[in-house]
């Protein structure tokens, strides 16, 4: 009842709308909280991870989490085969799983957006190229795809990211260009070309501010995707050197030891799944807030 | 000058290029607006109204739309132009600026993601010299205008929070920002319920005799129609088949698609059994009409209508303003017999 008066008298406050709906929205709340987290992990990590990830202390190697038998507070996740502290290379593997998922996003969602807005606005051949061009990505079988570029560049953090950024961006092409042919014909557009308005303040007032709801909520996605491929990708040892903690180098090198060291291989995964299941609460709550008529829901 | 119509549109052709042939949509309409006046242009769907009107400011999709001759001088105060002969940028001077626009659809002719205020706004700010604090207070004084009550509060509202008939409002608003000389409205009404079209007309009749501005009225009902214009014009299968001022027109009506469509109006007054409909269906578009357009369906069709294009001819007496009724037949209703002119030309054909 209470809230409902404030929302009254502050229909026009962003920020109170903001606050609204995420204290509304549970799982977006807790999605959003989770990212948060694990981006301040990344950022902070040498000041948070106990332990050096790479530090090698072969005599207790293998020691399992603190609350089994025989394991020590000291390393609370325990030791991989190599005596290093689990948890630290943990907190230090969320650094390559977000940049690699943000910046890969954010080149494949850029290239997109560019892409699929000159497909749908301009037309005629040049869309036919640009479409055809997407097309033609699209139907190989991704992970092939992926896996051959990978083994081919070699590995490194660069060419990971560079990967997944071109290898994503048809869809984006695709989710752009579909969108901008929609709201081409819708009536605000009809209307803003009735009142005289150039094509460029159509393209940036009307029809960009339209995109990035749909591409804001495929770009969350695609980052979860993009941390699970690249997972999947140190499992086959094709992603970051092994020098580097990644997710998916630890859960390639536990594999061997799942049988008895089950934690070596756990908690990368149990990292993974985390992290993707934020990034999906969080891609749900976003499009919420992004559309208006939800907007008005919450109040 | 005053007396000089703002708009003369003259032999207008427009044809859309398909797959399956050549549409011809608007086939040589010509057609006088005077200052002030409204005009209602009724017409079933396809008749060519909207389309006629849109190709003025080259609003049709090109391709495959096409304007294939003709012209519409239009003389504001500061202009005397032939629209279709102007480019891109002088024709964005004179669209939403001295030309105004309304559509059918209110529920989608606003951006979801802009408030209602800064979409009236965006109309303002790219004709005149408003900016700021002084735009802003000009669209809440629109908003007043049009009818939304607490306009200064309504200014931040999506338009989601709105109803139809007040997003209609808005886009009356967004037509009339920058006082235009002539407001095109494309069935305005239709997506609202009779209640609120009564509004939304009271509201055109006002902002058009306060600020002097032409309407031209574009419907399928001619009860809406009636109730706003001062002379009407009829269309057919893209051409004028008649045109005179409301109440003659509605009166006596001379050409017998008039007729047709002023028999399958239900009247509240008069109790009919049956409404009687228009037999057959509309024009295929797809060939250059070089008869009438309404012969196939037309209960007085003879040779005539079948050999030649009936061109307007004065129908009746004009009326006590001076407008003239025009009809597009080679029958004459009132005399029920054929026009003369259309007997010779029977002789003449070979």
């Amino acid at each position: 009842m209470r809230i409902d008066a404030l929302d009254r008298s502050n229909l026009n406050s962003p920020f109170r709308r903001f606050l609204k709906i995420i204290l509304r929205d549970n799982a977006g709340l807790f999605g959003a909280l989770l990212f948060v987290a694990l981006v301040g992990l990344a950022v902070m990590a040498p000041h948070v991870a106990p332990h050096d990830p790479l530090q090698q202390r072969l005599g207790i190697s293998r020691l399992p989490p603190a609350w089994q038998e025989g394991g020590s507070w000291e390393y609370p996740l325990g030791t991989d085969n190599l005596g290093r502290d689990m948890l630290s290379r943990i907190i230090y593997g969320t650094r390559v799983s977000l940049t690699v998922g943000f910046v890969g996003v954010l080149i494949a969602s850029s290239l997109g957006l560019i892409l699929g807005m000159i497909a749908g606005y301009v037309g005629g051949r040049t869309d036919s190229i640009i479409m055809g061009v997407s097309n033609l990505f699209l139907a190989i079988p991704y992970l092939l795809l992926v896996v051959v570029i990978a083994s081919v560049l070699g590995r490194s953090l660069v060419n990971v990211i560079l990967i997944f950024g071109f290898t994503n961006a048809p869809l984006f092409v695709r989710i752009t260009r579909g969108e901008v042919l929609r709201i081409r014909k819708s009536g605000y557009v009809e209307s803003a070309v009735a009142i005289g308005a150039s094509q460029r303040r159509i393209l940036i007032h009307h029809i960009l501010p339209n995109l990035v709801g749909p591409l804001l909520t495929v770009a969350t996605f695609e980052m979860s995707g993009m941390i699970f491929y690249e997972a999947g990708l140190g499992f086959l040892g094709l992603s970051v050197p092994p020098n580097i903690p990644s997710w998916g180098n630890m859960l390639s090198a536990g594999r061997q030891y799942i049988q008895f060291s089950p934690w070596i291989a756990a908690f990368p995964g149990l990292a993974i799944v985390v992290t993707s299941l934020s990034m999906n609460l969080l891609g749900d709550w976003l499009r919420d807030v992004l559309d208006p008529k939800i907007r008005r829901s919450a109040s | 000058m005053s007396n000089t119509p703002i708009l003369q549109v003259r032999d207008l052709h427009v044809r859309f290029d398909t797959v399956d042939g050549t549409v011809f949509a608007v086939n040589g309409v010509s057609f006088d607006l005077n200052r002030g006046e409204t005009l209602g242009v009724v017409g079933e769907s396809g008749s060519g109204k909207s389309v006629t009107m849109m190709s003025l400011l080259r609003l049709i999709p090109e391709p495959p739309g096409r304007i294939a001759s003709g012209t519409a001088r239009f003389r504001s105060r500061e202009s005397d132009v032939d629209l279709l002969a102007l480019n891109k940028s002088e024709r964005a001077k004179i669209r939403g600026n001295r030309i105004g626009f309304i559509f059918q659809d209110p529920m989608s002719s606003l951006n979801p993601l802009l408030t209602v205020g800064d979409q009236i706004r965006e109309s303002l700010e790219q004709h005149t010299d408003y900016r700021g604090a002084r735009s802003r207070r000009r669209v809440v004084e629109l908003l007043e205008q049009v009818g939304i009550p607490d306009p200064a509060k309504r200014y931040g509202n999506y338009p989601h929070q709105f109803s139809g008939g007040m997003r209609q409002r808005v886009m009356i608003a967004i037509a009339v920002a920058c006082d235009p000389d002539i407001i095109i409205a494309d069935e305005p009404t239709t997506a609202l319920d009779v209640t609120v079209q009564a509004q939304i007309v009271d509201l055109m009749n006002r902002l058009s005799r306060e600020y002097g501005i032409a309407v031209i009225w574009i419907s399928h009902d001619l009860g809406v129609v009636a109730g706003i214009a001062e002379r009407v014009m009829v269309m057919y299968g893209g051409t004028v088949v008649e045109t005179g001022e409301i109440e003659t027109v509605y009166n006596h009506p001379r050409h017998p698609y008039t007729v047709g469509l002023l028999g399958a109006l239900p009247k509240l007054h008069e109790s009919v059994p049956e409404l009687v409909d228009i037999s057959g269906t509309p024009p295929s578009l797809f060939s250059s009409p070089a008869k009438c357009p309404f012969e196939p369906r037309c209960p007085w069709a003879f040779d005539a209508c079948r050999d030649d294009k009936p061109q307007l001819k004065v129908a009746g007496a004009p009326a006590a303003s001076g407008t003239q009724h025009l009809s597009a037949c080679w029958y004459d209703l009132e005399r029920n017999e054929p026009r003369p002119e259309a007997l010779p030309r029977k002789g003449r054909t070979q």
